[in-house]
């Protein structure tokens, strides 16, 4: 387990081995748990908000694919791990050894790594599964790769 | 092949009709066209000319190149007057600045045939203006019309002969004369083409059908300008005398009949108990009558003939059906429905789901499409508009070109000049009796109307239902578009663009309409 969070690396050096083992598996087990389900929210109030989104106007064509706005609850993902890290990282780890800043840094990374998966993990979902868009707004999640096809010079 | 006859006021507005069928893919492949009037400048026919320029237009734009999209197949051979005319010609069997004398050379002709003359001809009759038509007088218009073999050596005389023995050296040939028999021109020229046509060919007569489509009355004048028409003059054309005229017309088909000297393969009688209310004008610019719904049933009538209609060498009419009804309210009123329309050939079905396809196809074009193909963003992000990138824009193929856009131009003016309008006046002509379309789905469609509404996309048939309506309508038919747009086909340009609509607009009415239908 503690293969998911190899990355986050102890800033207190003097925390024993172990305790620093059983909360990386810990903290692994919760960020999984938080992408997971954060990932599936994410594609489904998308597909829910996609298939809302109504065209009554040409202009409505070219208005912002707000859907897409659904990504920002990787926010929410991420400050709930975060959140959790620093509840656990007392709970487990104890006071013994540990900083107040080495908190700060590993609910900060755990935090951002949290962020980072879940919002490319949902937008990677969105993309390979394209059911979850309506086909009228066919390539608005792609718009990165497809907004300089086809532009009139 | 098939050729139209279109003769007088009347036949113009059914040949109004015809192309607007025509345009919706029930047409034939090819249709030549003959337009007779004296007036060639009366309200109606300028209607029917600039109407047919602007079919014309369609077609050079994106006709025939739409796949297999039935909309403005039907390939139209207008005959010219003069060498080197374009357009819709019309030709007049008196030739300018003459009166009837000039025609019957009534100075050369010798005492006793003056006599005659004199006999059938009132003087006001011998020397009336002929340049604004028959006014109404069948037996001026008749002798004019017997003329017409001495016409045959001239356009567009020798175009109709050699295309028709052209024609039936290979196969039939339906030809159809349209007109009214309560009027001047169709009811004069109805049975004198009829003569005509069927000396024309040398062999293989058997394959030439000839067919008139004859109009009873179906307007008469508004009490308001019945003054106008006495000042007009004694010679004027009154609505009193229409029942009169259609009864000695009737009585002189009958005659033939009745004396084995019967050349129809058909004749089709079509009008309206309920006449219609017109200003009295005579003739020129100002003769220009609404279209009405008896039109739209002529040409009908004309397209089914076309399209292989069994003959048997009889009239051919229908009653109302509302005696076979025990529906209370259309026992009360003679209305038109769908299933009234007469049709041998033609599929019910078929007619009516191209005629609400093309208009659904029309009201979407104009409603949304044409403001999105002029959207600035259209080309800087054609990703928005997914069907735009697939078939267009990556082929570099943009709708925004002045040349795509002149032609788009051209399918908007066709729908918002002529087609809308003419829907709408059939359903106005006699308010509540036309139940086909939806009058208030047009509304902002036709360039009258202010407003432009969408929601009634779904209720484009009559009758007006609320529970049909939705302001999403045009999401679900934008997303019928991009779920068509791959398969559809079409040349590029515009073109591929008619041919997506067209094929979005029938993925919209199976599930919008015949599904609805069904359940």
């Amino acid at each position: 387990m503690n293969s998911v969070l190899f990355w986050v690396s102890s800033f207190d050096k003097e925390v024993p081995f172990e305790n620093w083992e059983r909360f990386i598996n810990a903290m692994g087990f919760v960020v999984i748990l938080t992408v997971v389900l954060s990932v599936f929210a994410i594609a489904a109030l998308y597909n829910w908000s996609a298939f809302r989104k109504r065209i009554s106007t040409p202009g409505d064509l070219f208005a912002p694919y707000t859907p897409m706005y659904w990504l920002l609850l990787c926010i929410l993902s991420g400050l709930t791990a975060g959140v959790i890290s620093a509840v656990e990282y007392d709970a487990i780890l104890g006071t013994e050894g540990t900083t107040g800043a080495g908190k700060f840094v590993v609910s900060t990374e755990i935090f951002g790594g949290t962020l980072l998966s879940v919002c490319l993990l949902a937008w990677l979902c969105i993309l390979l599964m394209p059911f979850l868009t309506p086909s009228k707004f066919r390539y608005r999640p792609l718009w990165l790769f497809v907004k300089r096809r086809g532009v009139r010079q | 092949m098939s050729i139209l006859i279109c003769a007088g006021g009347s036949g113009s507005r059914i040949l109004e009709s015809v192309l607007h069928l025509c345009a919706a893919g029930l047409g034939p492949d090819k249709l030549s066209i003959l337009m007779i009037d004296p007036d060639g400048a009366n309200g109606n026919g300028s209607r029917t000319k600039s109407l047919v320029g602007r079919y014309q237009n369609c077609r050079s734009a994106f006709g025939g190149k739409i796949g297999d999209v039935p909309f403005f197949r039907t390939e139209l051979n207008l005959f010219q007057t003069k060498e080197g005319d374009q357009g819709l010609n019309v030709w007049s069997p008196v030739p300018p600045g003459m009166e009837l004398e000039d025609i019957i050379n009534y100075a050369l002709l010798d005492e006793t045939n003056q006599d005659v003359t004199r006999l059938l001809f009132t003087s006001d009759e011998l020397k009336m203006d002929m340049r604004v038509g028959f006014l109404g007088h069948p037996s001026v218009g008749a002798a004019a019309m017997s003329m017409l073999p001495l016409y045959g050596e001239q356009r567009p005389w020798t175009q109709l002969k050699e295309e028709i023995k052209t024609r039936i050296s290979q196969q039939e040939c339906r030809v159809a004369i349209a007109g009214s028999v309560f009027g001047g021109t169709g009811s004069s020229s109805i049975h004198p083409l009829v003569r005509y046509l069927r000396n024309l060919p040398e062999q293989n007569h058997q394959r030439l059908k000839v067919a008139a489509i004859a109009l009873a009355p179906y307007f008469q004048f508004k009490a308001s300008s019945k003054l106008k028409a006495q000042d007009a003059g004694e010679l004027a054309a009154k609505s009193e005398w229409f029942a009169l005229a259609t009864r000695a017309a009737v009585e002189f088909y009958d005659h033939l009949r009745e004396n084995n000297d019967w050349d129809f393969d058909a004749m089709y009688w079509l009008g309206d108990d309920g006449l219609m209310e017109v200003d009295y004008s005579s003739g020129g610019p100002a003769q220009e009558n609404p279209a009405h719904f008896v039109d739209l049933l002529a040409a009908i009538a004309c397209l089914d003939y076309f399209a292989g209609a069994p003959l048997t060498g009889s009239c051919l009419y229908s009653g109302p059906r509302q005696f076979e009804e025990s529906d209370e309210e259309l026992q009360r009123r003679n209305v038109l429905q769908w299933e009234d329309i007469p049709l041998a050939k033609l599929d019910r079905e078929l007619v009516w789901t191209r005629l609400i396809q093309f208009a659904v196809m029309g009201a979407t074009h104009l409603g949304f499409f044409e403001q999105l193909l002029k959207a600035d963003r259209l080309d800087r992000e054609p990703y928005c508009v997914p069907w735009y990138l697939d078939r267009f824009a990556t082929k570099e193929n943009w709708l925004t070109t002045p040349e795509n856009s002149r032609s788009i131009d051209v399918l908007s003016e066709y729908f918002r000049g002529s087609h809308f309008p003419w829907w709408r006046e059939i359903h106005q002509s006699t308010p509540r009796r036309v139940r086909l379309l939806n009058p208030l789905s047009f509304d902002g469609l036709d360039g009258k109307s202010p407003e432009l509404n969408l929601s009634r996309l779904s209720n484009m048939k009559w009758p007006e239902t609320p529970r049909w309506q939705s302001a999403e309508k045009i999401d679900l038919f934008f997303t019928d578009c991009v779920r068509v747009s791959r398969e559809s086909k079409g040349d590029d340009g515009v073109p591929a663009y008619v041919a997506m609509l067209a094929a979005g607009a029938e993925r919209y009415l199976n599930r919008e309409y015949r599904r609805r239908k069904e359940s």
